[in-house]
């Protein structure tokens, strides 16, 4: 799908928690086109230069749903704005979101850290088979769209890590517990980097596909800059770079290289 | 010929609008944009003598108005290039123009003299990558690497030779007047401009290479000042870049001397960015009634 440079109308925005927006962007001709764990390039403040990536998290009556969490200027800016403001987007991007599940296979679990929890959402809505959702975060304040994946999951673990909320613990140690008791086709997840890696040494050993959304700083986000490299092993084993924006953002374990 | 229309090299291009090597791949992720045959020129992404991997991630920088970039050259190889970009490329109305780095002269001789014959518009000779050991900077960093790497390839072949000039230099007129001196045909400037940033967090660089090449608008008074003092020291035509984002940048590039200009961060921003640039520059001639060819070294110093 080609992409599409949109100027979109803010038409909600909602402070879920200190330093996380949910916004709701008229962009019909993106959202008609959007796929799963696919992202938008935004342009933010004038005098910051790049686009800044952001997942979408969900689509409904032309509308795109994002969920952005202050890490620097540019989500500041974001985190800013009100509706009726425009934003100038590149969308939808990444060659490669979540796998469509088999619907004749088991059910796929989730496991999303803080702001990662927001691509799953439209995952967990286009899946034909049932959903288990993990989601872990620092504290009870930090807790966002429990609501939104209740409504879509078959179970929903929230785990924080001090234990303020939910279950106590890091996510992949829920995980673990549902592994042993379920016959998941797949495991889905995204969140940062010290998420990501605990999940890969839980998922592992289970023996089952394992698609990461990875993060990495990024230029054009069309694949011709070749600035967010990823180091991937191709068949027999060689390594190469690969890029997040464009065969990614949505990855399987095992084709990544994960450097110490 | 329409007001847009310049003849660089004794090559017409329709018009001055180029963009810039690496900021546009092979062309592939633009068709969707626009139609490539608007452009007055497409330089590639840099070639290497074999396929390069580039450097480890993270690769880019934001700064003030620019970033910093170190991805090394990562390519096919020029063969891969001349064998399965360059067929799909020719279908476009546009110059075409290589950017080579070698190891060696004699790598550069050999990829100069491959893509000339494979019937490239124009060779640009890249002396000035600051990512890669063998980047070229090492000969560009001086008038006697220059005129080596450009005698090389002036033996090698008949084709149009444009050298790209680095800025990480204390007198870029001595670079250009070697570059003259060996039988360039034509010069682009300026290339990066090394830089670093560091992680105040971790106390480590930002870049997995530590340091990287400074581009985008905040380059562009550098480059600005570079393209007038070589168009003052040399006659070879120039392609100036550097921070171009509008019409307005590109004005100021012809004025201190550039035939043509280069877009390249402004792509990575921006996809319709040449195209911007391209439009601002005709409604700019016709509503002053001039001529790309009135323009260019018009600058009237104080
Ligand atoms: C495919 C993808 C999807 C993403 N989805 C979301 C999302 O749904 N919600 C959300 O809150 N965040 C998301 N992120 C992370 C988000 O893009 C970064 O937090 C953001 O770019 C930081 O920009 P900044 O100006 O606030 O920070 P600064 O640190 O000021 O940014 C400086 C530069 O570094 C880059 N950068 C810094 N941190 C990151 C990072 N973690 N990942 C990538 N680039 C970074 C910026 O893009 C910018 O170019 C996603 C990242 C990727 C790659
Ligand atoms: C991501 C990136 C990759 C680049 N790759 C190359 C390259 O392969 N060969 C080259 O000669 N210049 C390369 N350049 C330099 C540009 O062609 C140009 O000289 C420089 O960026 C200044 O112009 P700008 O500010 O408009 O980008 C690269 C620049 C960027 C930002």
């Amino acid at each position: 799908m080609p992409p599409i440079l949109e100027q979109g109308t803010i038409r909600r925005a909602e402070r879920l928690c200190h330093n996380v927006i949910d916004l709701r962007i008229e962009s019909p001709r993106i959202a008609r086109e959007v796929q799963p764990g696919q992202f938008v390039h935004i342009k933010c403040a004038d005098d910051l230069l790049l686009r800044r990536p952001i997942s979408v998290c969900d689509v409904e009556d032309g509308q795109l749903r994002l969920i952005v969490e202050v890490a620097g200027a540019g989500t500041r800016w974001l985190y800013g704005r009100r509706a009726g403001e425009v934003l100038d987007l590149l969308g939808p991007l990444g060659d490669r979101g979540f796998p469509t599940p088999d619907a004749r296979g088991g059910p796929v679990l989730l496991l999303g850290g803080g702001c990662g929890v927001a691509p799953l959402l439209l995952a967990a809505k286009c899946s034909p088979v049932a959903v288990d959702m993990v989601m872990g975060f620092t504290e009870k304040c930090r807790v966002i769209m429990e609501q939104d994946f209740k409504s879509c999951c078959r179970s929903l673990t929230v785990c924080t890590d001090d234990g303020s909320y939910g279950t106590a613990g890091f996510v992949s140690q829920a995980a673990l517990r549902l592994l042993e008791q379920e016959d998941y086709q797949a495991v889905f997840s995204c969140g940062s980097m010290a998420m990501l890696k605990s999940v890969v040494q839980a998922v592992e050993r289970a023996d089952i596909p394992c698609y990461l959304s990875l993060d990495e700083r990024m230029g054009c986000g069309l694949g011709a800059c070749l600035g967010c490299a990823v180091k991937l092993r191709g068949e027999g084993g060689a390594e190469h770079y690969g890029h997040v924006c464009k065969q990614g953002p949505v990855f399987e374990l095992r084709e990544v290289v994960w450097d110490v | 010929m329409s007001e847009l229309s310049v003849r660089f090299a004794g090559i017409p291009f329709k018009n001055p609008v180029t963009v810039a090597s690496g900021t546009f791949a092979f062309g592939r992720e633009y068709v969707d944009f626009f139609d490539l045959s608007r452009l007055g020129g497409i330089a590639v992404k840099g070639l290497t003598y074999t396929e390069r991997q580039g450097n480890r991630p993270p690769r880019i920088a934001e700064t003030p108005m620019g970033m910093l970039n170190s991805i090394g050259l990562q390519n096919p190889g020029y063969r891969a290039f001349i064998e399965t970009e360059l067929p799909w490329l020719r279908r476009f109305d546009t110059v075409l123009i290589a950017n080579i780095t070698g190891a060696t002269p004699r790598e550069y001789a050999e990829m100069a003299e491959a893509l000339g014959g494979a019937g490239l518009d124009l060779i640009e000779i890249n002396v000035s990558c600051p990512n890669v050991k063998e980047g070229g900077a090492l000969f560009g960093a001086s008038a006697g690497g220059i005129t080596e790497v450009v005698t090389a390839c002036r033996r090698a072949t008949d084709a149009k030779l444009m050298v790209k000039l680095s800025p990480n230099v204390t007198d870029i007129a001595e670079m250009a007047k070697a570059a003259e001196a060996a039988g360039a045909d034509a010069l682009s400037l300026i290339n990066t401009l090394l830089g670093m940033r560091i992680d105040i967090a971790t106390r480590r660089p930002i870049l997995g290479n530590n340091l990287g090449g400074l581009s985008g608008p905040a380059v562009r008074p550098v480059a600005v000042r570079m393209v007038y003092q070589v168009a003052q020291a040399v006659r070879l035509p120039i392609l100036g870049m550097g921070g171009i984002a509008t019409a307005d940048d590109a004005l100021e590039f012809l004025l201190a001397g550039a035939t043509a200009v280069a877009v390249g961060t402004a792509t990575i921003v921006d996809p319709l960015a040449p195209i911007r640039v391209l439009e601002g520059l005709e409604r700019h001639l016709h509503s002053t009634g001039e001529s790309v060819g009135d323009i260019i070294g018009a600058v009237q110093m104080n």
